[in-house]
């Protein structure tokens, strides 16, 4: 009998000790120990970033980090580098330096990989630099340069780094989509954020991204919050107390007890679409409706939101106008049977806001994921298939003569972003490389008709 | 990583064993008896017997060349929603094995493990030192191939790859119990991928596919035949676990791996 308690305590024992052994993905973004440069100077306004800095760019020096070519885009603050090698990016900030220099700093990542460094550049030639520090905002030719240094982990780049501006960026804005897969990158890659957080929306468009894809739950009191799965998994979440099915857990419950992956919030739909109007320039976003429980409350969030911004667009002043696109994604026909009633809903108050002599609210807008002829019948104005069928180039023309776009999820892997940008010619692809997928478009890419003039 | 449900599942497998089919026979009773000629009724066999004679599956034996064993059994792994892109649903998979003894401790093995979607198949050939004492210790090196293939459900999709498995084993008899340690290192490549019409390759190809740490526990009977059972840990990167995702991360993921089967 002792053998059997022995083999008893050996099989039962063998999970416990099991335990804790995940591998640490825990990443720490490099960063000046003093500030960097960027401190002692004045940052440049938006529109220099715009207007001087965004191109293609060939790298002359530091090729073993960027490979041969890369896409310099800009955002709010921020310039960053993008290349298809390794998904690799960098992301700085610009500052015009009291002796007249501008310096462009921050930190370079391969986000399937635990490689990251520290970067510095400056603005070749001198003259204009001194007319960026001048309030003025040349445009780029092929003299513009960026030279410096990179380096590794948090050591002072030493490597030289030498990139200069090719030629301008296909276009790309309200045009082709880059989204992002729930937030920059995927649950095991080392960003240093979580998926489905405020933080994660931020990188992705620092990283090429022009809109995101999100997965909305409702907790148990029908808050629509951002999060991928139904359970509350330790590779997702930090917390002690933090178990179970998100659904059973009430919204100030969810929040006292849990954090994401990487200490974040879980924000509300409510906080992330908020985030991505007034402090992105993202163009649009994608609600996975992961339960037929969130839609209504999804469909009525973007209902506010887009009255919101219809005030903005259509007051008197221009500085506040924003086109944001929020579309309510329907991944199968038990969502879509909540969608339809949502609709019926939001349709049946608008009826009464008539009586009542107040103006009808918009009925959002739906991407269906599954059935094409679903998605014509239904009027939703996308179709989000799986890229695991294939292209299916003769799908998205059929769609396209409808006048309906068509993004595929998820891509990752550069062979298959290739061949779909050349076969099917998609209006964006939802990616967790966005930095790749960029670069690629930007070789390989077909632009898309403007929306609205698509036949 | 902790598991939640899955520990309860560790700890049923653990529970079951204390119940599984051996009677109540101590290690010397089952070295002095194999049979009982007084009443005609066989005893459970010793590990020592098998070991010597057939063999096990897990449990490093030297049996004489030409010796044959076939097991049937089931895999289950309870693997992690994050690698699977939360979904919840999680298949057994059919673990087909078989071995030839090529005598002075060397084996010929074969394994197949598949939920029809997913598809290992692997060859190899091993050595066995089983001593005098209840340790033993076994080497081998498997190679084969590794199948994805899912036409509907959303997929029209295919993966292919190599696949190289070197593996050691530990093992100590109990008597009419024997536990076996087996560690693996999974090596795949090169990996190809279909969708559609579109074939394509991986960006972070990594030989490296993760490592599995089983503890196999495996309880003779009256006959030949032999009921195992094993929990441990596969620490694999998500492609392994769920190839039809393709990601291209190197992150590992551990889960838990458990199994059962009969040997014949």
């Amino acid at each position: 009998m002792n053998t059997k308690i022995l083999a008893f305590a050996l099989a039962i024992g063998s999970p416990f000790l099991l335990a804790d052994c995940e591998e640490a993905m825990e990443v720490s973004i490099p960063g000046f120990p003093d500030g960097g440069l960027t401190r002692t100077g004045t940052a440049l306004k938006r529109e220099q970033l715009k207007t001087s800095f965004e191109g293609m760019f060939t790298v002359s020096k530091g090729n073993s980090l960027l490979g041969d070519q890369a896409s310099v885009i800009t955002k709010p603050g921020t310039v960053s580098v993008l290349t298809d090698k390794n998904a690799g990016f960098a992301v700085m900030n610009a500052a015009c330096l009291p002796d007249q220099r501008v310096v462009v700093e921050g930190y370079w990542q391969y986000p399937t990989r635990s490689d990251a460094g520290l970067v510095r550049v400056f603005v070749d030639p001198p003259a204009v630099a001194q007319a960026l520090c001048n309030g003025e905002s040349p445009a780029p030719d092929t003299a513009f340069a960026l030279v410096g240094t990179y380096g590794d982990d948090n050591d002072i780049p030493t490597k030289p780094l030498e990139l200069r501006w090719s030629h301008e960026l296909k276009e790309w804005r309200d045009r082709f989509f880059t989204v992002a897969h729930h937030g920059a990158c995927e649950a095991t890659d080392h960003c240093g954020v979580s998926p489905n957080t405020i933080e994660s929306i931020r990188l992705a468009e620092r990283i090429g991204s022009n809109a995101a894809e999100l997965d909305v739950r409702v907790t148990r009191d029908r808050i629509p919050i951002l999060f991928h799965d139904p359970m509350l998994s330790r590779s997702l979440v930090r917390g002690l107390f933090c178990n179970g099915m998100v659904n059973q857990l009430s919204f100030a419950e969810l929040r006292g007890a849990c954090m994401a992956r990487y200490g974040e919030q879980i924000p509300t739909l409510d906080a992330g679409l908020d985030m991505m109007i007034n402090e992105t320039e993202l163009e649009g976003v994608y609600l996975d409706e992961k339960t037929p429980e969130g839609v209504l409350p999804s469909a009525r969030l973007v209902q506010a939101w887009d009255t919101v911004l219809k005030a903005r667009n259509e007051n008197d002043d221009p500085s506040d106008d924003r086109k944001f696109g929020m579309l309510i994604g329907i991944p199968n026909d038990d969502v879509l049977d909540a969608w339809n009633s949502a609709k019926k809903t939001l349709e049946a108050e608008n009826e009464e806001r008539v009586e009542n002599g107040e103006a009808e609210l918009p009925i959002p807008k739906c991407l269906l994921e599954y059935d094409v002829d679903k998605v014509i019948a239904e009027g939703c104005v996308a179709w989000g298939p799986t890229w695991t069928e294939g292209p299916q180039p003769e799908n998205v023309q059929k769609l396209r003569d409808h006048g309906i776009g068509t993004i595929f999820w998820t891509i990752n892997e550069s062979d298959f972003i290739e061949g779909f940008l050349t076969t099917s010619k998609p209006d964006g692809i939802i990616t967790a490389r966005a930095a790749t997928l960029f670069q690629l478009y930007q070789l390989i890419g077909s632009v898309p008709a403007p929306r609205g003039e698509q036949p | 990583m902790r598991f939640g449900r899955t520990k309860y599942l560790g700890l049923a497998i653990g529970v079951a064993s204390a119940f599984a089919p051996c009677p109540s026979a101590n290690a010397a009773e089952a070295a002095k008896s194999a049979t009982s000629a007084t009443s005609g009724v066989k005893s459970v066999r010793s590990i020592e017997e098998v070991a010597n004679e057939k063999g096990f599956l897990y449990y490093p034996g030297a049996p004489p060349a030409g010796r044959m064993r076939f097991s049937l059994g089931a895999t289950y792994d309870a693997i992690d929603p994050a690698v699977m892109y939360g979904m919840s649903i999680r298949f057994p998979q059919l673990a087909l094995d078989f071995q030839d003894s090529l005598g002075k401790g060397f084996l010929f093995k074969a394994h197949i493990n598949t939920m029809l979607i997913t598809n290992e198949a692997l060859v190899g050939v091993g050595y066995n030192w089983h001593g005098a004492g209840p340790w033993s210790f076994g080497a081998a090196m498997n190679a084969g191939i590794f199948l994805g293939k899912l036409s509907g459900l959303g997929f029209d999709a295919l993966t292919i790859a190599g696949e190289y498995r070197p593996e050691l084993t530990l093992g100590y008899s109990l008597g009419d119990i024997a536990l076996s340690l087996r560690g693996s290192v999974i090596l795949m490549g090169p990996e190809r991928a279909r969708v559609g019409d579109l074939w394509g390759g991986f960006d972070n190809p990594n030989l490296f596919a993760g490592h599995s740490e089983i503890l196999y526990v495996e309880n003779t009977t009256r006959g030949n035949s032999v009921w195992y059972f094993g929990v441990g840990a596969m620490t694999t990167r998500a492609h392994y676990a769920f190839w039809l995702l393709f990601p291209d991360s190197p992150g590992l993921y551990t889960y838990p791996r458990v199994v059962a089967g009969y040997e014949y």
